[in-house]
């Protein structure tokens, strides 16, 4: 094995990333559960490739996981999204449309941006780890990942966030 | 990283949008990696070779058959070598000391052909479906980077570019290969069609891009054209 060590020796934090990170590209359910199985296969056929010195045992099967979301998202037929199912709860109510409004605004974003704010959000990397997985700095995955956060909120401005303008350009630390 | 603060509630909004695995889920993967991990993979192939050629040159020399250390000396060895699709059973690559490994390597190293396998590697497909096709370079072709093309091409099924009703869309891509990478699938579609007619079928040819820094010069092996059979569904 090139890596020197098993990158699935430790597989249940690993499976759970893919997992999450998987359900963040394509909702969570069957076809997020298929691709994470599919990730693992593939995983186990080449985990003898894997080289710790490139990087981290979840960088490398987020890696293999970015090319099963990407496969399962070009085989998908169109579909149209389902209508939420409303009930007497108003905070339900309230959840499932915030839910469903952040699902179609990350949707509308481009493939690059989805998959960054899934990485970093699903499969809950920092930018480093991300940038092992892209092959990028974690200065440009910080860069990335502001931008995108930047078309993700102009996409849901005027939906239930408050806008810019009520908290002026205060900052706040976000742990990347 | 330091984002305004009206990123911090859209920051929150993310995070709980993360789905948790179900635990069944975790527990049935962890439980296949578990199992699996028993079976041979490629390196076990290799050394599990290699130990069968060393015993057939130790029963051979025991038996009193001269033969040169190293070489077969029996019919039956010999079978065994040509068998592993022409490569002698070696260990893998030593990994050189610390640093960028492949470093050097790359560019020095002579052209060689790569073995890359197709799966499956004569694939059926309906009228109007597709077939995913798992490409996966053996492990020792996996130092340098390097691209595959794939490109459909005519069979006794046309594509659209060469017939009015063609039964597939001319199609292609690039798969690329190197260290920690060496599985990639593409996805072959084919177009529906009202006519009764006989299967028919066509090609996907896979061509090795070698770059600057690859050390792959062409594909080796029969994978580098697969026949893909169209099945009439009428």
């Amino acid at each position: 094995m090139i890596g020197r060590r098993d990158p699935l020796a430790n597989p249940e934090p690993l499976i759970r990333r893919v997992y999450s990170y998987a359900a963040y590209r394509v909702g969570p359910g069957p076809e997020a559960e298929d691709i994470t199985s599919e990730t693992f296969e593939h995983a186990l056929r080449s985990k003898h490739t894997y080289d710790a010195s490139k990087g981290t045992p979840v960088a490398w099967v987020l890696g293999i996981a970015r090319n099963c979301v990407a496969d399962a998202v070009a085989a998908r037929l169109p579909t149209v999204a389902e209508p939420p199912e409303l009930g007497d709860d108003g905070r339900l109510e309230e959840e499932a449309v915030e839910r469903i409004t952040l699902a179609a605004a990350i949707a509308s974003l481009d493939e690059r941006e989805q998959d960054l704010i899934a990485l970093r959000y699903g499969a809950d990397l920092t930018a480093k780890r991300i940038g092992e997985a892209l092959g990028l700095s974690t200065n440009a995955v910080e860069v990335a990942l502001h931008r995108a956060l930047g078309h993700l909120r102009s996409r849901l401005d005027g939906e239930f966030l408050p806008s810019p303008g009520q908290s002026g350009s205060e900052i706040v630390a976000i742990d990347l | 990283m330091r984002l305004p603060r009206f990123h911090s509630r859209l920051d929150k909004q993310l995070h709980a949008h993360r789905a948790e695995a179900p635990d069944a889920l975790v527990a049935s993967v962890a439980s296949r990696l578990g199992r699996h991990s028993l079976r041979f993979g490629p390196q076990a192939r290799w050394v599990l070779a290699g130990a069968f050629v060393v015993a057939m040159i130790g029963a051979s020399i025991s038996a009193g058959i001269p033969g040169p250390p190293g070489a077969p000396a029996s019919p039956d060895a010999t079978t065994t070598s040509s068998a592993s699709t022409t490569d002698a059973p070696k260990p893998p690559p030593p990994p050189p000391p610390g640093g960028d490994q492949y470093k050097g390597k790359c560019g020095a190293a002579p052209a060689k052909k790569c073995k890359v396998e197709v799966d499956p590697d004569a694939p059926k497909v309906k009228e109007g479906s597709s077939v995913t096709l798992t490409a996966t370079v053996l492990p020792d072709h996996t130092i340098c980077a390097f691209t595959v093309n794939w490109q459909t091409a005519d069979g006794t099924g046309k594509s659209a570019a060469t017939s009015s009703d063609g039964d597939f869309t001319p199609q292609g891509g690039t798969l690329t290969f190197g260290p920690g990478v060496d599985t990639q699938m593409f996805t072959v579609t084919t177009n529906p069609d009202a006519r009764k007619e006989p299967d028919e079928t066509f090609f996907v040819n896979m061509t090795v891009t070698p770059g600057p820094s690859s050390d792959c010069a062409a594909m080796d092996g029969d994978d580098n054209q697969i026949t893909i059979t169209i099945q009439n569904n009428h």
